[in-house]
This record gives C-alpha cells, sequence and structure tokens, in this order.
C-alpha cells in the first residue's frame, strides 16, 4: 500500500496524459522497472472490466489479468510505439480471453455434461431488478459469436472507435462496421423475450 | 414495409457510434427526418448501446498491481536461476559434456545400464513361476492332444494354446498359439473306439497319460505376469508319451499294431508297455520364456522333484478351494514386443505372427541328458501315427483282452520302472530287454550315421531286392543294344533322295 502511494507520488496519475503511457514505456525500455506498477494501476481496471465482460465470469478474471500484465511485462521492451499502448493492451487481453474459452470448449468436450442448462437458459426475472437486468445483458452479450462480440464490447463498453477497434483485432474499419451492426441487430433478437421491458 | 435495406440499417449504426463521413451523415439525416420507421430503429439501436455501455464495472482492486509485482518478481527469480538452460545451444552443451564425462570415466555405463534394464525385465517376468498346473489341470484327453495333435491347450477360455512342431527344415519348434482349435478328429474316444477297449484297458491308457501330467506340468511354467516359461525338454516327454502308446497298442492288439507300424516296429515280442528309466536329479534347465514384452531364454533352476512335490500338494490344497483355483485360471498370454536384442540368431529363432508367436529350438540347448535322443526314431514314430490315424476303423479287429495288463499309477512308479532297461553307454544306449522291441533294430545317439541296424529278415529281403534290380538293369542294357541295331539297320536302307 505505501508503495503504491510512493509511485504515485512521483508520478501522480492526475496529470499523465494518454502520451505518458509512452513516456512511461520509455523509462521501462531505459531499466527503470518500478514504472510498470504505475502503467498496470493506469489500466488494470480496464482489462479486468474488458475480460469479465467478455467472458461473463468472475472466476478467472484475476488469473487472466494477471498473465496480460505478465506478457505485457515480458514483450514491453519490444513495444514499437506505432499505436496506443491501449490498443496492444486490449489485443493482448482478447487473445489471452480467446485462449481460455479455448481450453473451457475443450474441456466441455471432454466433459460434455458440465456446462448446466441453467446457464445457457433465460431467467425468469422481475425487471425492477436492476441487478438481474444488468445479468440479462451479459448472457446475451454473451451467446454472440465471438468475432461479433468482441467488437461491440469494445465499441460500447469500452468506447472505442472503430480505428482502434480494427487495429486491437487487425482487421479493416468496414468490417468492423459491418460486425457492429451484425452484433447488436443478433442481440436485439436475443432479448426479444425481454423487448417490453428492456428495448 | 420496410422501404429500407441492410445498407442503411448499417449506416444507422455507424451513424449511432457517430462513425459516418459528413455527406453520408446529412442523407441519412435527411432519411429520419422523413421515415418514422427509421427514427424508431434508430431509438432500438440507441436502447441496445445503452444497455452495454451502462454495464455496471467491477469494484476497483487495488491491490493488483501489488500481487501482480509480486508475482512477477517470483517469476523472475527462477527464470534467472534456469535462464541460461533455455538457450538451446548452452543446454545441448551441457548434454554433450555430461555424456562426455560417463563416457570418458565410466566406458560401461550404458551397456551396463542397458544390461541392468534387461536384467530387471527377465528377473520382473520371470519371478514367481509356478507349474501349469496352478492354472488348468491337465485331464487324460489334454495329454492325449499333447501327444497326437502336438497341441496343448494353455488356456480354453481364450483358446490359447502351446503347439509342438517342425519346421520345413526339420527343426523342432514351440509355439504359442493364440485362438487355435484344438479340436481335433483324432481324440481320445475315437483312439479307445478303434482300438476296441475295455474299461480295464481304457483305465490303463488314461493311467499311463496321466502318469505324464506332472511332467508335463514341470515342464511348463507360468506366472501372475501372464508369462508361460517352456523348456524345450517337452519335446521329450511328448516323445515318450507316444512311444509309451505305440507301446501299449502293440500290446494289446497286434493285428492293429502289424497294419499301423512301420517295418522297423513290426515285432513279434511286444508286451508290455515301456517307460524311460528317469534319473533322480537334473542338472540345467533352459527354458524358453514367451512374456508380454519379449520372448528370451533363462536358465530356471529348479529341481523337479521339489515341483512336483509341490504339484501334489498344490493339487491336494486346491481340491478344498475351487474358488481359488478359478481365480488363477484368468492367466493369458499376451506376447506384444518383441525387441530385437533381447534375442540374436546364434541364440534362437522367433517368428512373430498375428495369432502366434514361435521358438525354434536350436541345436546348442541341452535337452535333459537322461533321456535318449528320440531324433533317430521320431520318423517311425510319427509314421505309426499318421497310420494309426488313419487306420480304418470298421475292420473287425481282435483285440485280446490282457487283464495283466500293469495299471500305472503313482504309487507303482518304481515297479513300472524296473520293468525295462536302458543301458546308456559311450556308444549311445540298446533296449536290452529280451522281450522288448530291441531284438529288432537298435538306435545309435553317438554315432555319425544315426541309421536304424534293421534285422536279419530285413537285410535277406534287400538282398534279394539288390538282386533283382540288378537283373533288371542287365535286361535294359541289353534292350537298349538290340534298339540301336535295329536303328543302324533302318538308316542303312534308305535310298537317296532325287531331286
Amino acid at each position: 500500500m505505501n508503495e503504491i502511494n510512493k509511485n504515485e507520488k512521483v508520478i501522480p496519475q492526475t496529470i499523465l496524459t494518454l502520451n505518458d503511457d509512452f513516456s512511461l514505456i520509455k523509462r521501462f525500455i531505459d531499466g527503470d522497472e518500478s514504472v510498470f506498477k504505475t502503467l498496470v494501476n493506469r489500466h488494470k481496471e480496464k482489462v479486468r472490466n474488458l475480460i469479465f465482460v467478455t467472458l461473463n465470469s468472475t472466476d478467472m478474471i484475476d488469473d487472466i489479468s494477471q498473465e496480460v500484465f505478465i506478457s505485457v511485462f515480458k514483450k514491453l521492451d519490444r513495444f514499437r510505439f506505432e499505436s496506443q499502448f491501449t490498443t496492444w493492451l486490449y489485443r493482448i487481453t482478447i487473445n489471452k480471453c480467446r485462449d481460455h474459452l479455448r481450453r473451457v470448449k475443450i474441456r466441455s468436450i471432454l466433459s460434455p455434461f458440465s456446462a448446466s442448462e441453467e446457464e445457457l437458459s433465460y431467467p425468469s426475472v422481475s425487471m425492477n431488478d436492476d441487478v438481474e437486468i444488468q445479468e440479462i445483458v451479459r448472457k446475451a452479450v454473451a451467446q454472440l459469436p465471438e468475432k461479433l462480440r468482441t467488437p461491440l464490447i469494445l465499441k460500447d463498453f469500452e468506447g472505442l472507435s472503430y480505428q482502434e477497434i480494427a487495429e486491437t483485432l487487425g482487421t479493416e474499419v468496414g468490417t468492423i462496421k459491418s460486425r457492429i451492426f451484425r452484433a447488436r441487430e443478433s442481440l436485439k433478437k436475443i432479448l426479444e423475450p425481454y423487448k417490453k421491458e428492456l428495448l | 414495409m420496410k422501404w429500407y435495406n441492410q445498407n442503411t440499417k448499417e449506416q444507422l449504426s455507424a451513424y449511432l457510434d457517430d462513425e459516418l463521413p459528413k455527406y453520408e451523415r446529412d442523407l441519412l439525416e435527411d432519411k429520419l427526418i422523413s421515415s418514422a420507421e427509421l427514427r424508431k430503429e434508430l431509438e432500438e439501436n440507441k436502447k441496445v448501446k445503452k444497455l452495454l455501455s451502462s454495464l455496471k464495472r467491477l469494484p476497483d482492486d487495488e491491490y493488483f498491481a501489488t500481487r501482480l509485482m509480486e508475482k512477477i518478481k517470483g517469476e523472475k527469480k527462477s527464470e534467472n536461476l534456469f535462464s541460461f538452460l533455455k538457450k538451446p545451444v548452452v543446454a545441448f552443451g551441457i548434454i554433450s559434456i555430461s555424456l562426455m564425462g560417463i563416457l570418458k570415466f565410466y566406458p560401461d555405463f550404458f551397456p551396463t545400464f542397458l544390461s541392468k534394464q534387461k536384467s530387471n525385465i527377465i528377473d520382473f517376468y520371470t519371478s514367481n513361476l509356478k507349474p501349469f498346473v496352478y492354472v488348468a489341470d491337465l485331464s487324460s484327453e489334454d495329454i492325449f492332444n499333447f501327444a497326437f495333435n502336438n497341441n496343448l491347450s494353455l488356456n480354453k477360455e481364450d483358446r490359447q494354446m502351446l503347439l509342438l512342431g517342425r519346421d520345413s527344415s526339420g527343426n523342432q519348434f514351440v509355439e504359442v498359439k493364440y485362438a487355435g482349435s484344438s479340436a481335433s478328429a483324432f481324440n481320445l474316444p475315437v483312439f479307445v473306439k478303434s482300438l476296441k477297449l475295455n474299461n480295464v484297458q481304457k483305465q490303463t491308457v488314461d493311467s499311463i497319460l496321466l502318469s505324464y501330467s506332472d511332467d508335463i506340468a514341470s515342464h511348463i511354467l507360468v506366472n501372475d505376469k501372464n508369462t508361460v516359461a517352456v523348456n524345450p525338454s517337452i519335446w521329450n516327454y511328448h516323445n515318450a508319451i507316444r512311444s509309451d502308446l505305440l507301446s501299449y497298442v502293440a500290446s494289446v492288439n497286434k493285428e492293429v499294431s502289424d497294419k499301423i507300424m512301420p517295418a522297423a516296429f513290426i515285432a513279434n515280442n511286444v508286451s508290455s508297455t515301456h517307460r524311460m528309466q528317469k534319473p533322480d536329479e537334473l542338472d540345467e534347465d533352459t527354458y524358453f520364456v514367451f512374456s508380454p514384452d519379449t520372448i528370451f531364454t533363462r536358465k530356471l533352476h529348479h529341481n523337479k522333484d521339489d515341483l512336483k512335490n509341490e504339484i501334489r500338494k498344490f493339487k491336494k490344497e486346491m481340491s478344498q478351494h475351487t474358488a481359488e483355483l478359478n481365480k488363477l485360471k484368468r492367466f493369458k498370454i499376451d506376447v506384444k514386443v518383441f525387441p530385437d536384442e533381447f534375442t540374436s540368431s546364434h541364440e534362437m529363432k522367433v517368428m512373430i505372427d498375428s495369432n502366434f508367436c514361435r521358438v525354434q529350438i536350436p541345436q546348442g540347448i541341452a535337452m535333459e541328458s537322461y533321456l535318449p535322443n528320440f531324433d533317430s526314431i521320431n520318423s517311425a514314430l510319427d509314421e505309426a501315427f499318421d497310420q494309426l490315424r488313419s487306420f480304418n476303423f470298421d475292420i473287425s479287429v481282435a483285440a485280446p483282452v490282457d487283464e495283466s495288463v500293469t495299471v500305472y499309477k503313482e504309487k507303482k512308479k518304481k515297479n513300472r520302472v524296473k520293468k525295462f532297461q536302458f543301458n546308456v553307454g559311450d556308444e549311445g544306449f540298446a533296449i536290452t530287454d529280451p522281450d522288448s522291441i530291441a531284438n529288432f533294430f537298435r538306435f545309435y545317439f553317438q554315432d555319425s550315421s544315426k541309421t536304424f541296424k534293421f534285422n536279419d529278415r530285413m537285410n535277406q529281403d534287400m538282398e534279394v531286392f539288390k538282386k533283382e534290380m540288378e537283373k533288371f538293369k542287365i535286361d535294359m542294357e541289353k534292350m537298349r543294344k538290340e534298339l540301336q541295331k535295329e536303328l543302324k539297320k533302318n538308316l542303312e536302307k534308305k535310298d537317296p533322295i532325287e531331286i
């Protein structure tokens, strides 16, 4: 705790701008590894929330977030300053989420009865309960195919531009535009049973 | 009906995200002014967008960075410790230097290591070997099949059997066969029927066969690791049973005996069965061991008498514990892998197929020394058995009922042995019992010729046959000369051809 305070005194978050990611990375490459903690503190919540929305599970958030930042730590000296740090960070996060989903899928193939019916069905809820609405939306998003879900989350949840999403996912802006549209259409269909309450 | 197309809807989605170029945005806004349906679509999209953007964030984890830095620190420590090993050149270098060091200071390291491993495998598979009787009780029919049909059922349920045979070159082999069939048209009941044996005689045949039960069982050892060890001397017992049965056939039914016995066996005075005398102790025991991983030879030092005592004790005990016996009978042989290094051509020749594994008995392996070498009479035995097999069972033969025939039981073993004698000396051995077939031929085991000496009657016949052949040869020569003369005359008489 003291260490966090100490670092925050040295580089106060309030005065850092977007470009300050670059200056922190430069200092890290120059051998000052202590700045990495500042970098983590600046972006950890983005990473954790992206993992949460993508996986719709809180179980693995801490583990996958640590995997993401350990990967960043190991590769940061090879960062080329051609795109924003967040774009690079999101790409690593999404890849880690994909790896995790792949492992889960393999496990579910090996033990097909592990996926419970409850996880796949729609809960009957009272729409006054905000927590349950949140749950319905998360489950609906989780039902989207991965290639539609990720651009939609990056746009509507993380607030990235089409250009940034395209850079993160390594695709064209036109593709992102199309995928986000298709994601919204699919989401509307999934939420059809709750149209009156939600839409 | 919706007048706008998919493209307009996609533009509407991008418009909501403020991602449309100005020109397209202006066009879409015009459309929005004129279309209530499009405006409704936009509202729905706005709600969807809001649902996602209003999803609650996770509470801030203020200790995340601290935990992460601790983890990175721990990983860095372990990485620093072994990082040099991650470079392939370094790792390869260390392994090479280690190997060179080992080979320099302990040149026998690898041969010793391999030999030890090999020895471990052999010890593993040869441990706790018990006589075959532990997994299967041999009946007189089993032993008859063994003698006549050269097979002994090892596991009736899985139809696994031990086969004795000879290859095309005449070499003896021992074979473990899977899914083989022991059914044969010539079995013990057929044998008894064909000789028209009465009950007493049938009992005698059974007792002859069963008297070999313990001998066979002590030459086939098994254990709980699905290993079967076969002593090649079992071949001798195979032949001994055959000769005993033939002697008995000759004693009870001379007419049948005359029909089936080869010339060398035709005897006038064969009236009693014969068994070979056995010494009290054995010297060497080489076994062929068929294990699930390999086949190999091993000298297993067992005292045969101890084994037999053990077998008798076991039989007695197991008669009271049939459940335990059934458990033991789960024994199954399954040879899967056969590494070359376990055998070499000068030691033994092994053939593995999908349904059998065969080991050829090498010349050098010492068979039990007290038994005669059956090579010289094998062909005669085979001939006799073939004839017995194809014997016309409908021929009425007067099978004399000889009530005085000795019934062989373990108790009477000593008496039985006394009934005949083999003199084994430097020259070989000869049957000297005046009432036995020894009057008709002798065996020369040490003699390189390894041939029979036929009796005088046979020699006289041979002389007559020789003279007839000589006469026939002279006649043929005369005929040839006459033909040549005729041919010459014909050629001289021929007129010249006119052109």
